[in-house]
C-alpha cells in the first residue's frame, strides 16, 4: 500500500502555523491540484515548501480541510454542465448538513474559501445551505435572517409589490 | 465580514439558483440590491426553472423561451392549486390552463422522472383541482346539470387539459365501482356520446373532423374530449365484460402527451417478429404490398410506417338516425344525453409511407400513406380486411392532422379526420371522427382513435394481443389462439350484481341483451353502407 503523502499549506494570519494535509484531500481543491501539477511535484516528493493561501485564516482553512479530508475519496466531479444532467436535487447529505451547521459568518467564509480554492462540491453544499435559509421566507424574514436593511422608499416598495403579484399567496 | 450580499455575483447566482420561484419574488422585495440583481436576470430565471422543471427547449418548436415569464405563470398556477379558495376569474383560469398544457407537452420523455408530471400529478390528483381543471369543460357543466357560464375559449382550454391528462380521472362505468375512489361521480359519457353522434357538428367548416367551426382548422378540444371519453367508456365496457386483450394509451396522466413520446414496445417484447417477417418475404402479402421504401421512412417526420391500433365506435344506424332526425333543436342547443348502446370495433392497421410532399404547413411535409386495416374481431366479420390510405400534415397551429380513406372491395367508403394529441410521434395517438366518404348528410358518423404500436411491418398478418401467463397483456406474433373476442359476456366475469352501487336509469338502456348487441354490431357494415334498413 502506497504511503500517504502530505503537504503543508499556510493560512493567511499573523504567526500562523502551516497545516499538514493529506495530498488527496488537498487535491479536492482544483487550485491546489493544478498548483501541485505546475510545481512538478511528483508523487513521493515531500519536499514542497508550505503553500501560502491568501485571505483564508487558520480556523476557516482547518474547517475547509476537514471537509476535504472527509470527501477525499469521493469520485471526481464531472464537468458535465449540461442543462439536462444538472443536479436537480437540493438535498444535502447528513454529514454535510452537520458540517454546515455553523454561524452565518463562518458559513459565508467557507463559501468564499471554497470559491477561491475552487472546490465545487463544497461550494454547492454551501450555496444550497444558504438557499435553504431563504426558502419560504417573507421579505421581512429574509431581511432579519441576513441582516439586510430595507432601503426601498414606500413608493418603490409599493411598485415592486405590484410587479410581484404573480407570487402572492391566494 | 462575509455576508449574503457581500458574495460575488458568481456565488450569488449559485445560491439563488437553488431557491424556489416564489422565493425570488420575496428576495426582490427585501432590498434594492436583490431587486436589481434578480430583475431581468434571465440566466438566473432559467437556472431556477431547470432546477424545478423539465427542459422545455427539448420539446419546444422554438428555441426562445421567456424563462422569467414561464416561471411566474407556473408560480401563479401553483398558488391556485394549493389555495383553499379556488375562486378565480375566467381569464386567469384560462391562463392557468395554458400553463398546465405547456408543462404537459414539454414534460420529459422519461415519464417516471419527469419533474413536470410530478408537479402536475401531485396537485391535480386532488379532488378540488380535478374538478377545477380536468372535469371542467362545458361538457361537465352540462353533465352536472349546472348552467355553464364558461366562454368557449375557456372551455376549450379546459378540455385540452383533460385531453392531455387522459381518462385517469373519469368515471367510465355507468354502474359499478368507481375506477378512482376519489373521482367525483360525474358521468359525462352520455353527454359526450350525444356530441360525437350529433351530425349537426359535422360541417364543411369543421371538415367533419375535430376542428373548430370557424374554418381555421384550430383544434376543437371539446370535441376531442368527447371522443376520448366516449371511446374510453366503450373500451371500459367491453373490458369489463370480456377478455379484451388490449390496453389503451390514454389512461396514465399526461403519459404519451408529448411529441416523440411514442415507444415501440414490441421491439423489446417480441424481437422474433422482425426475424419472422424477414424470413417470409415471399409470402403473398409482401408481394402485394411491396417493400416499404426505407428512404421515404427516413424522410417522414411523423413516424407513419408500422402497425397501428385503431378503435372505431358506432351506433346502430336506426338509433343513429332516430337520434339525429326525430327532432332537430336549434344549433345553439345541445342535444340531450344519448343513452343508446354503441358498438366497438378494434382494428389493426399496417401503414407505410408512399409519398412525401415538401410543401406542408409550418415547413413540414405532407406525408401520404397506404396500408391495410384488419378487424380483430375475427369470426363474424366478413369484411375484416380493407385497404386504407391517407395523409398526415400540420395544421396552421402546428397540430398534427391525420386524414384517412378506407376502401372496401375496391370502393372508397369511409373517411376520417383526427388530431394527434401531444404532437408529432406522440404515444397518445390520434383522436378524431369517421364519416361517410362523400359527407352524406344522413350520416353515419362517429368517433375513432388510433395509436402506433410498433415500427415493424407485420407482413404475416400474425400480430395479435396475448394474455401473459403472469398477467398483463402483450403483443405476440404467432401461435396465439386468442385474438380479440367478440362482445359477448363471459359468464365467469364479475357480474353486475356484485357491484354495490345503485344503477342509474341509463343502465337499463345500455345493458341490452347480449345477443341483440352482438347482432346490431355485426350488422353495422350493411346498415352503415347506406341501405339504412335492418
Amino acid at each position: 500500500m502506497a504511503e500517504t503523502q502530505y503537504l503543508y499549506i499556510m493560512p493567511d494570519e499573523n504567526d500562523a502555523k502551516p497545516l499538514r494535509v493529506e495530498r488527496p484531500a488537498a487535491e479536492r481543491s482544483v487550485l491546489l491540484k493544478n498548483l501541485l501539477g505546475d510545481l512538478g511535484a511528483e508523487s513521493g516528493n515531500s519536499e514542497i515548501s508550505p503553500i501560502p493561501i491568501k485571505g483564508i485564516n487558520t480556523t476557516i482553512l482547518t474547517k475547509v480541510m476537514e471537509w476535504c479530508q472527509h470527501h477525499s475519496a469521493d469520485p471526481p466531479a464531472s464537468n458535465d454542465d449540461d442543462a439536462d444532467s444538472r443536479k436537480k436535487t437540493t438535498e444535502i447529505d447528513e454529514w454535510d448538513q452537520k458540517f454546515m451547521n455553523v454561524d452565518q459568518e463562518m458559513l459565508f467564509e467557507i463559501i468564499l474559501a471554497a470559491n477561491y480554492l475552487d472546490i465545487k462540491p463544497l461550494l454547492d453544499v454551501g450555496c444550497k445551505t444558504v438557499a435553504n435559509m431563504i426558502k419560504g421566507k417573507s421579505p421581512d424574514e429574509i431581511r432579519k435572517t441576513f441582516n439586510i436593511q430595507n432601503d426601498f422608499t414606500p413608493e418603490e416598495e409599493d411598485q415592486i409589490r405590484r410587479e410581484n403579484e404573480w407570487a402572492e399567496d391566494r | 465580514m462575509a455576508t449574503l450580499l457581500g458574495q460575488c455575483h458568481e456565488v450569488l447566482h449559485e445560491i439563488l439558483s437553488n431557491v424556489l420561484p416564489g422565493d425570488l419574488s420575496n428576495l426582490s422585495l427585501s432590498c434594492k440590491s436583490f431587486h436589481t440583481y434578480i430583475d431581468g436576470n434571465w440566466l438566473l430565471w432559467r437556472d431556477v426553472y431547470l432546477k424545478n422543471f423539465d427542459n422545455p427547449l427539448i420539446a419546444s418548436q422554438s428555441d426562445k423561451i421567456d424563462w422569467e415569464d414561464q416561471l411566474k405563470r407556473i408560480t401563479t398556477l401553483e398558488k391556485l392549486l394549493k389555495a383553499e379558495d379556488k375562486s378565480i376569474g375566467d381569464t386567469e383560469l384560462q391562463a392557468c390552463c395554458e400553463t398546465i398544457s405547456q408543462l404537459a407537452i414539454t414534460a420529459s420523455l422519461q415519464y417516471e422522472s419527469s419533474n413536470n408530471v410530478k408537479f402536475l400529478e401531485s396537485q391535480l390528483s386532488q379532488k378540488d383541482n380535478k374538478n377545477l381543471f380536468i372535469l371542467a369543460s362545458n361538457l361537465f357543466d352540462v353533465a352536472r346539470e349546472q348552467k355553464s357560464t364558461k366562454s368557449q375559449a375557456l372551455s376549450n382550454a379546459l378540455a385540452k387539459v383533460h385531453c392531455l391528462y387522459g381518462t385517469g380521472a373519469d368515471q367510465l362505468r355507468s354502474t359499478g365501482p368507481h375506477i378512482n375512489k376519489d373521482a367525483p361521480p360525474v358521468r359525462a359519457h352520455p353527454y359526450a356520446r350525444s356530441r360525437v353522434y350529433d351530425l349537426r357538428l359535422y360541417t364543411e367548416e369543421t371538415k367533419w373532423g375535430p376542428w373548430s367551426d370557424d374554418g381555421s382548422m384550430a383544434v376543437d378540444w371539446e370535441k376531442v374530449e368527447c371522443i376520448m371519453i366516449d371511446l374510453a367508456f366503450n373500451f371500459q365496457y367491453i373490458t369489463d365484460r370480456t377478455h379484451a386483450l388490449m390496453d389503451v394509451p390514454w389512461r396514465v396522466p399526461f403519459k404519451g402527451a408529448q411529441a416523440g413520446s411514442y415507444v415501440d414496445t414490441l421491439r423489446e417484447e417480441a424481437p422474433q417478429l422482425q426475424s419472422s417477417s424477414q424470413d417470409s418475404q415471399n409470402d403473398g402479402l409482401s408481394v402485394l404490398l411491396g417493400q416499404p421504401d426505407p428512404s421515404l421512412d427516413a424522410l417522414d417526420p411523423y413516424g407513419v410506417t408500422g402497425n397501428w391500433q385503431r378503435i372505431v365506435c358506432f351506433l346502430d344506424y336506426s338509433d343513429f338516425y332516430y337520434f339525429n332526425f326525430s327532432s332537430v333543436p336549434p344549433l345553439t342547443q345541445r342535444r340531450p344525453a344519448n343513452y343508446f348502446q354503441e358498438a366497438i370495433r378494434l382494428i389493426l392497421m399496417r401503414l407505410h409511407v408512399t409519398k412525401i410532399e415538401k410543401q406542408g404547413a409550418g415547413d413540414m411535409p405532407i406525408v401520404h400513406f397506404k396500408g391495410t386495416s384488419r378487424s380483430m374481431h375475427q369470426g363474424w366479420d366478413p369484411t375484416s380486411t380493407s385497404a386504407i390510405k391517407g395523409t398526415v400534415q400540420l395544421t396552421p397551429e402546428k397540430e398534427v392532422r391525420w386524414s384517412t380513406i378506407s376502401t372496401f372491395q375496391g370502393e372508397a367508403r369511409w373517411r376520417s379526420e383526427g388530431v394527434q394529441v401531444g404532437g408529432i410521434r406522440s404515444g397518445r395517438g390520434v383522436f378524431g371522427n369517421w364519416f361517410e366518404k362523400d359527407h352524406d348528410e344522413n350520416g353515419p358518423a362517429g368517433p375513432t382513435a388510433m395509436w402506433k404500436i410498433t415500427d415493424q411491418i407485420d407482413k404475416n398478418n400474425s400480430l395479435t394481443w396475448r394474455r401473459c401467463p403472469h398477467g398483463g397483456i402483450q403483443l405476440a406474433s404467432e401461435g396465439v389462439e386468442i385474438a380479440m373476442p367478440d362482445l359477448q359476456s363471459d359468464p365467469n366475469e364479475t357480474s353486475d350484481d356484485e357491484w354495490e352501487e345503485v344503477s342509474e336509469s341509463e343502465e337499463v338502456i345500455e345493458e341490452e341483451p347480449e345477443e341483440e348487441s352482438t347482432h346490431s354490431s355485426s350488422d353495422i357494415e350493411s346498415k352503415a353502407s347506406g341501405s339504412g334498413t335492418s
